[in-house]
């Protein structure tokens, strides 16, 4: 086996790549758009980051004089039917959601990614058996599947990040075949395989880092879907348990309020969809500015 | 012919397999079906094993599949643990109320995707074109339950025009009055569809629009617009039908919560409020017949496809 001292590889190598992340985010920065919202994004983490400091109360503490309050100097979105702030609540809310979107994205991810990359490789029988069995599970509802399993584990938000995770990699995994499918044809594969590279290590050195692109596309849109959900999944009672704060869970009670305190019902809702709108943009300005044809 | 055949019969083992898997997910239960007694103080252990005993509990798992499958083929489905009736009764019941709301979302989300669409294609970098897209982002992002709240509080409790919720006025049975009911909720259910589906169409559009035969058709002398509804569409319209099928998963998860949402007595509630009873073999029935519902749209859509563009149906009856 001919092995080439790493060294005088890695110097053109990382230049290369340098450009290309170089291309790639200047093609980013032309994407108005995407550049807010990344900024409104970051805002919003950083918000959620900094609730135990930034927030005006505890995110459990209780006001018996205002329940479901108008907003006034000491509650600036007002009170809940609890008479819990808000605010306060929102903020940690935005915690509790923004990490199940990323978690439940990334594990979603951690399957698709080697389950795609196998079978695009490998091919024949297994690659069939694999995609139908992906065809299978997206046939199937996952909602009820995900409320069934949500209501016999009355978990943590852990349970819930798992479940919205290992419900949603099915889109991933046909995506990632598709491109190692075209890959494992090309030249470079076949220079890999001559210089005695195990499939192991093409698949993981040579095709995955090439399938890249999309792959952080959907995985980025993953996030906004997951939140989604999550929040559908908190609404209807079956989410991240209910004293939890998650955006979701501020909207349970929300309807019932609706038109002594319609705040209680809009404000979550604004920040769920505001975060998920963001993901979004973001989400399709990296699918322009990645497209190596574009 | 035979390609409907062909993928008729590929759908009956998907459907035998979605039958295991339901059942499966139902045994992963903690203590099975009959926690609800295990709580209730007037129900003695003794009683509990009678009840186990009487419903095949104690029985090795794989007979009673076969058991459960069996009650499948013959139209009893098993049996509600909350009121005793069969489930297929139950379920049955409901059927009607969710696919009439599912079909009025998709007729709404074709009635207005389609022109969006086209308009969007037709000027395509127009103020119009960026103002759909912008709005389209934004229905996508609406959690469905959260839009039903807003379209609540703003159509029927502020401005009166539609009843909150619910199928019918307590002492009205005219259809009217149930059309009235069912507008908010199925524009509800529709919207995202609307959104992804009148995008799909712009894009597909813009790409038809590029090629000869477009070129053809305008140089046969008829207006731009006939050009573009007669041979543009037409052509368009075609992998928007796959999007279509594929949109059915979302359209049943809408109705989960849209139904909860307006109180609509569809399965989407019954299954809400089987969940909340621990109701098993009302739960287990409804993802068989919604994952058979899928599976169904599925189909027709391959089918609708397979009539549309006559080179994958030949291609496929080729390949058999």
């Amino acid at each position: 086996m001919i092995s080439l001292p790493a060294e005088e590889m890695a110097g053109p190598g990382e230049l290369r790549e340098a450009t290309a992340r170089r291309r790639t985010w200047d093609r980013f920065r032309t994407h108005r758009p995407a550049l807010v919202a990344a900024g409104v994004l970051a805002l919003l983490a950083l918000l959620a980051a900094l609730a135990p400091w930034i927030s005006p109360h505890q995110p459990g503490a209780i006001d018996l004089h205002r329940i479901a309050a108008a907003p006034d100097r000491a509650h600036p979105l007002g009170t809940d039917e609890l008479g819990r702030d808000v605010l306060t609540r929102l903020l940690w809310g935005g915690r509790v959601s923004l990490a199940v979107g990323v978690g439940a994205a990334l594990i979603s991810a951690a399957i698709g990614i080697p389950y795609g990359a196998i079978a695009g490789f490998r091919g024949g029988q297994l690659d069939t058996l694999m995609m139908r069995a992906v065809d299978f599970l997206l046939a199937f509802p996952a909602v009820f599947v995900l409320l069934i399993l949500a209501s016999f584990s009355r978990g943590t938000v852990l349970h819930v990040v798992l479940y919205l995770g290992l419900f949603g990699w099915m889109g991933i995994a046909r995506l990632v075949r598709g491109q190692v499918l075209s890959l494992r044809e090309r030249d470079f594969v076949l220079a890999a395989r001559a210089l005695g590279m195990s499939d192991r290590r093409i698949l993981v050195r040579h095709l995955v880092p090439n399938a890249v692109a999309p792959v952080i596309v959907a995985v980025t849109l993953g996030v906004a879907g997951a939140m989604l959900v999550e929040a559908a999944l908190d609404f209807l009672g079956f989410g991240v348990p209910p004293d939890t704060p998650s955006w979701g869970n501020l909207l349970t009670n929300a309807e019932a309020y609706l038109t002594t305190a319609p705040l209680l019902a809009i404000a979550p809702g604004l920040c769920i969809t505001i975060a998920v709108v963001c993901v979004n943009f973001v989400g399709d300005a990296l699918r322009d500015a990645l497209d190596p044809t574009g | 012919m035979r390609y409907a055949a062909s993928r008729i019969g590929q759908a009956v083992p998907l459907l035998l397999l979605v039958s295991i898997v339901s059942f499966a997910v139902m045994h992963l239960a903690p203590g099975g079906p009959t926690t609800v007694y295990a709580h209730n103080p007037l129900v003695s252990g003794t009683q509990i094993a009678a009840i186990r005993r009487a419903m095949g509990l104690d029985d090795p798992i794989p007979v009673q599949y076969v058991r459960w499958l069996t009650s499948l083929l013959q139209g009893s489905w098993g049996y509600s643990l909350v009121d005793g009736r069969p489930v297929l009764t139950v379920v049955a019941e409901r059927v009607p109320a969710t696919l009439l709301l599912m079909t009025t979302a998709f007729a709404i989300a074709i009635a207005i995707a389609v022109p969006l669409g086209v308009l969007a294609a037709a000027r395509r970098g127009s103020r119009l074109d960026h103002a759909l897209t912008f709005a389209s982002f934004f229905a996508w992002a609406m959690p469905v339950f959260w839009f039903g709240l807003m379209a609540q509080f703003v159509l029927a409790v502020h401005l009166h025009l539609f009843p909150v919720a619910g199928i019918h006025a307590t002492d009205a049975d005219d259809p009217l009055d149930l059309v009235h009911h069912l507008l908010l909720p199925a524009l509800v259910l529709g919207l995202g569809s609307i959104a992804s589906w009148s995008r799909y169409l712009r894009s597909s559009l813009l790409e038809v629009l590029g090629q000869a035969f477009m070129t053809t058709a305008r140089a046969k002398g008829g207006s731009a617009a006939r050009a573009l509804v007669r041979h543009g569409l037409r052509n368009a319209m075609i992998p928007l039908v796959t999007v279509m099928g594929l949109d059915l998963p979302n359209l049943f998860t809408g109705a989960v919560v849209t139904e909860t949402v307006f109180a609509w007595p569809g399965m989407g509630r019954l299954f809400y409020d089987s969940l909340a009873a621990r109701d098993y073999s009302v739960e287990m029935g409804l993802l068989v017949i919604a994952a058979a519902l899928i599976i169904a749209g599925n189909l027709a859509a391959d089918l609708a496809y397979g009539a549309l563009d006559p080179r994958i149906r030949l291609g496929a009856e080729r390949a058999a």
